[in-house]
């Protein structure tokens, strides 16, 4: 009893405990993918930021270029001006309409930039893919970037069309871009006069298409082979170029595990509450128990003690109704009815014996030899008197008077509540019959009345320890609702059972009793 | 204009006397002038390579109040190898030279290690307490991204770039750039950006660890000092001299130009790279110091048409920059002509001694740095022999000009020679960059 409790318990604790760990851990997981996508976002945004305005810088480029490129007409030695004088451009060029080079060309006074152009864009280069991301656009207005990777890195041309049709343009001096592009970008601010040292550091790279670093900022110092939280490639046509953003610790880690950590803690702290209550409750149910044990094994006690004076009183009872004068016809209806008050006290402390022994798995059996019949007719003796007085018709046909191994105590018992019951419940009815009959081993004995019978819902539960139908059936009536209950574990000890079996009128009850005979016994 | 056809020789003798009586003499706010070539006479009829000089010395400034206001950037390696004693000087030095400064200049300070700070961005020098006590603030760690440092020192500077000022950015290194951008070409690039908006940058390299390239490359791109300060005690001196310089300036924005006469081809300028376009040849310089005189020399193919004695014209120079006392932007133009003769001996008796000195040191320089080159290459013995070749070159001339000058040059070569052993090569190798850099000014 106590270890199932204990189980019980236990289970009740752990069960919702552990429910919410697994739903705190997958809430977890979700808001943790959840922050990691905002802030995924969050940082992507701020990268684009950056890559917004490093499209405004070379935005400005174009602007600027634009403004270099303004000739009136591009003649080579205009552009091989531009080519000296202008730091954005490191060397300029000219195609006709047919993608042909117009300018630089090989000859005796190329100069060695000129020259090394002229290796970097070699003509088929600027046919097949120039001309070709160019070509779409063919109004005269037109411009634009072209890119191409050349040595470690990615290379600039800014081209235009003139009035004539042709292309002219420049490989743009990529150290002035990229120091124009560290201007824009911010530089690291120094920790002393931001107060927020406890804030996340972070550090923003630009990198160049291998991954070598061409800019830093922020105060975070990126330890060795460290991965970036968030990577950007940058806007076109510097897409080679990439930013990366790290940061001091990972927020993400810590955004999942703070929401897991407040949800172990706050589960554990249910835990703890529920243990608590458990164990209180666990404490107090044990102490009841404690204490109705006791209160049992008092009252068996008692009821132990009152059989004695109880048979006395019975004994030197009917002794007194035999010195009776004859005709004195008041005083022996006296002595009958203390024998039949007695005769239900007994029953009832039997009830109370018999459930206490039950309770504490104590209950056994007496067999010895004996008629069944005997005993009915010894119980129906006794409670005569109160069925006539009720005005009970009583039919009785008993066809078992075989002698078998019975255990009469029993039998007297269970016989006695179902009787007690008829005369309690069902003397409405007025009338009660018993039957007896022995098929094979068993013993069936059926006690019926015309009484208002059993509800159809309640046949089960009338069996069950204290329950009593809560009707006008009862009304009026005291009980102790252990008699049922106490008959159908007597009838099982024995080897039998008791039934409510169906019935036109009132209620029928068939108990059912193992008596082998004593030949098969031996 | 004076009428040429007179007789031969007098004409000769008054155009020699009007080329010396025309020396770049100052005038109180304008800037000198001074056109010269290295003979008077050459023959006719005959292709000879000939040189011309063309010598600014700055006016003088009477007033202290009258000297020019600064725009200037200090950026500082605060990388990990000038941690301790270096920084510290450096910070003590730079902190010296700003007390020279008043409220009329304008400063900023960027340090930069792996990253870039911009620790005070440009402004007056009104609070020169606030601006050291940032200075002071500095601690050194971290790698070395000198380009990004000296383009945000640029940033600062443009903020207030103003033709008016002096801008300039001084850099502090004593390390090889290994962030961003870290080759000499790419810091030439930066330079000539820089040099192409006004914008000197005065590098000084710190101790024996720096790359003298990059630093000489980017100052000589930008008009720029380059400065070797082998040990701590040298680098206060320098600060102070550059301020000094800085604070003596008179003309920015120099642009020389010239136009070579029919029968003069411009080959190249010496120990510079400028643009030349058929006869014309341009080169700008970004300074112009009060009562110095900085010189450029091009070199000139002469083939004269004439067939009898005559004059000939050589070039106009025209020379245009901003005058910071009087802010405005000056024009100053001078024809130089040259004779024409048949005889040799008087051809070679009509030399100009300042112009040849000044050829024969820079075409000297270019020797000197072409031994470096074959050092650089593991040629040793072929940079040894350069050496004392340029070494006897220049004994030569010392003792033809009677030049002290060249003759101390000489010496150098020497000197130069007896260090081309691996354990001297990284300290004499920055030696003849700085040399180089200085021949420029």
């Amino acid at each position: 009893m106590r270890l199932k409790l204990s189980i019980i318990l236990i289970l009740i604790v752990l069960v919702p405990t552990a429910l919410l760990i697994g739903f705190g851990i997958r809430l977890a997981g979700h808001e943790q993918e959840n922050t990691r996508d905002r802030f995924e976002s969050l940082l992507n945004d701020r990268l684009g930021d950056v890559d917004q305005g490093i499209a405004q810088v070379l935005d400005d480029w174009e602007t600027k270029l634009l403004r270099i490129f303004e000739l009136p007409e591009s003649t080579s030695s205009q552009l091989k001006r531009i080519a000296i004088t202008s730091p954005l451009i490191d060397q300029t060029f000219a195609l006709d309409a047919e993608g042909q080079l117009l300018y630089p060309t090989y000859n005796d006074q190329s100069t060695s930039t000129e020259l090394a152009f002229l290796e970097r864009v070699n003509e088929v280069l600027l046919r097949k893919d120039f001309v070709k991301q160019s070509e779409g656009d063919l109004s005269l207005e037109a411009h634009g970037w072209f890119s191409w990777f050349w040595g470690s890195d990615i290379r600039l041309l800014f081209w235009m069309r003139d009035a004539e049709g042709r292309t002219i343009g420049g490989e743009v001096a990529q150290v002035i871009l990229t120091s124009d592009i560290i201007n824009y970008l911010p530089h690291t601010q120094s920790k002393l006069d931001l107060s927020a040292a406890r804030d996340v550091e972070t550090r923003i790279r630009l990198v160049n298409s291998r991954l070598e670093l061409i800019y830093q900022w922020g105060s975070y110092e990126v330890p060795e082979g460290s991965k970036p939280i968030s990577t950007r490639s940058l806007s076109s046509p510097l897409s080679a170029w990439s930013l990366q953003l790290f940061q001091s610790t990972d927020p993400l880690e810590n955004a999942g595990s703070s929401i897991l950590l407040t949800i172990i803690v706050s589960t554990l702290a249910l835990g703890l509450v529920l243990a608590g209550l458990g164990a209180y409750f666990y404490r107090e149910y044990s102490r009841d128990l404690k204490e109705a044990s006791q209160r049992v094994s008092f009252v068996n006690q008692v009821s132990h003690e009152l059989k004695t004076p109880l048979t006395n009183i019975r004994l030197y009872t009917e002794l007194l109704a035999k010195r009776l004068k004859v005709g004195d016809s008041k005083a022996a209806e006296y002595a009958e009815i203390i024998v039949s008050e007695n005769q239900r006290l007994s029953r009832l402390i039997g009830n109370v014996l018999s459930f206490g022994r039950k309770e504490r798995d104590k209950l056994t059996l007496n067999r010895s030899q004996g008629q069944v019949d005997e005993q009915i007719a010894n119980v129906l003796e006794s409670y005569r008197p109160a069925l006539v007085a009720t005005g009970i018709e009583l039919d009785v046909d008993l066809n078992a008077d075989l002698l078998v191994f019975l255990d009469g105590d029993v039998i007297r018992q269970v016989l006695g509540n179902l009787l007690s019951n008829v005369e309690k419940y069902a003397g409405s009815g007025k009338y009660l019959r018993i039957e007896s009959r022995r098929v094979g081993d068993i013993t069936r004995v059926t006690v019926t009345d015309k009484g208002p019978g059993v509800p159809q819902t309640e046949t089960e539960k009338i069996f069950e320890p204290f329950y009593r139908i809560d009707n006008r059936l009862n009304a009026g009536v005291s009980g102790t609702g252990i008699g049922l209950s106490i008959a159908r574990d007597l009838a099982q000890l024995h080897g039998g059972d008791l039934k409510l079996i169906p019935s036109e009128q009132g209620a029928s009850f068939e108990l059912s009793l193992l008596t082998p005979t004593i030949e098969e016994k031996n | 204009m004076k009428s040429l056809k007179i007789t031969r020789t007098p004409i000769l003798i008054f155009s020699i006397l009007v080329l010396l009586s025309s020396g770049g003499v100052a005038s109180a706010t304008k800037i000198g002038l001074d056109v010269g070539i290295n003979k008077h006479l050459f023959l006719l009829q005959e292709k000879q390579t000939a040189y011309l000089r063309i010598g600014l010395t700055g006016f003088s400034i009477e007033d202290e109040q009258d000297r020019s206001p600064l725009n200037i950037a200090i950026v500082l390696d605060k990388s990990s190898s000038m941690q301790g004693a270096k920084i510290e000087r450096a910070k003590e030095a730079a902190i010296m030279a700003l007390r020279r400064l008043d409220s009329r200049d304008i400063v900023s300070i960027v340090t930069y290690d792996s990253t870039v700070e911009v620790v005070v961005p440009a402004t007056k020098v009104s609070d020169l307490e606030a601006i050291s006590r940032a200075i002071r603030g500095i601690r050194a760690n971290g790698s070395t991204a000198l380009f990004a440092g000296v383009s945000k020192g640029a940033a600062e500077v443009r903020k207030f770039l103003d033709k008016d000022r002096v801008n300039r950015i001084v850099l502090i290194s004593d390390g090889k750039a290994n962030v961003g951008p870290s080759s000499p070409e790419d810091l030439a690039s930066l330079g000539t950006l820089l040099a192409y908006e006004g914008i000197s940058v005065t590098t000084i390299g710190l101790g024996l660890g720096y790359n003298e390239d990059l630093l000489s490359a980017l100052a000589i791109k930008s008009d720029g000092y380059h400065y070797f300060a082998e040990g701590l005690a040298d680098l206060t001196q320098m600060f102070d001299q550059e301020f000094g310089q800085a604070l003596s300036v008179v003309a920015q924005g120099i642009d020389i130009e010239i136009n070579c006469a029919s029968g003069v081809r411009p080959i190249r300028f010496l120990g510079k790279e400028a643009y030349i376009d058929g006869n014309s040849a341009t080169i700008s310089l970004n300074n112009l110091f009060s009562d110095k005189e900085r010189k450029v020399i091009l070199e000139v193919e002469l083939s004269p048409e004439a067939d009898i004695e005559s004059l000939m014209e050589v070039a106009t120079v025209t020379v245009d920059y901003d005058n910071l006392l009087t802010r405005s932007r000056e024009n100053l133009k001078k024809n130089l002509r040259a004779g024409l003769s048949h005889s040799m001996s008087r051809v070679n008796d009509s030399t100009d001694t300042q112009v040849m000195i000044d050829v024969i040191k820079l075409l000297a320089v270019e020797q000197n740095m072409y031994a470096s080159d074959l050092r650089d290459q593991g040629r040793i013995a072929e940079a040894l022999e350069v050496l004392f070749q340029n070494a006897d070159f220049l004994t030569s001339n010392a003792r033809l000009f009677n030049s002290q000058d060249l003759d101390d040059y000489a010496t150098q070569q020497r000197i130069d020679a007896d260090n081309l052993e691996e354990k001297d090569w990284n300290q004499q190798r920055k030696e003849m960059r700085y040399g180089a850099v200085k021949s420029l000014f």
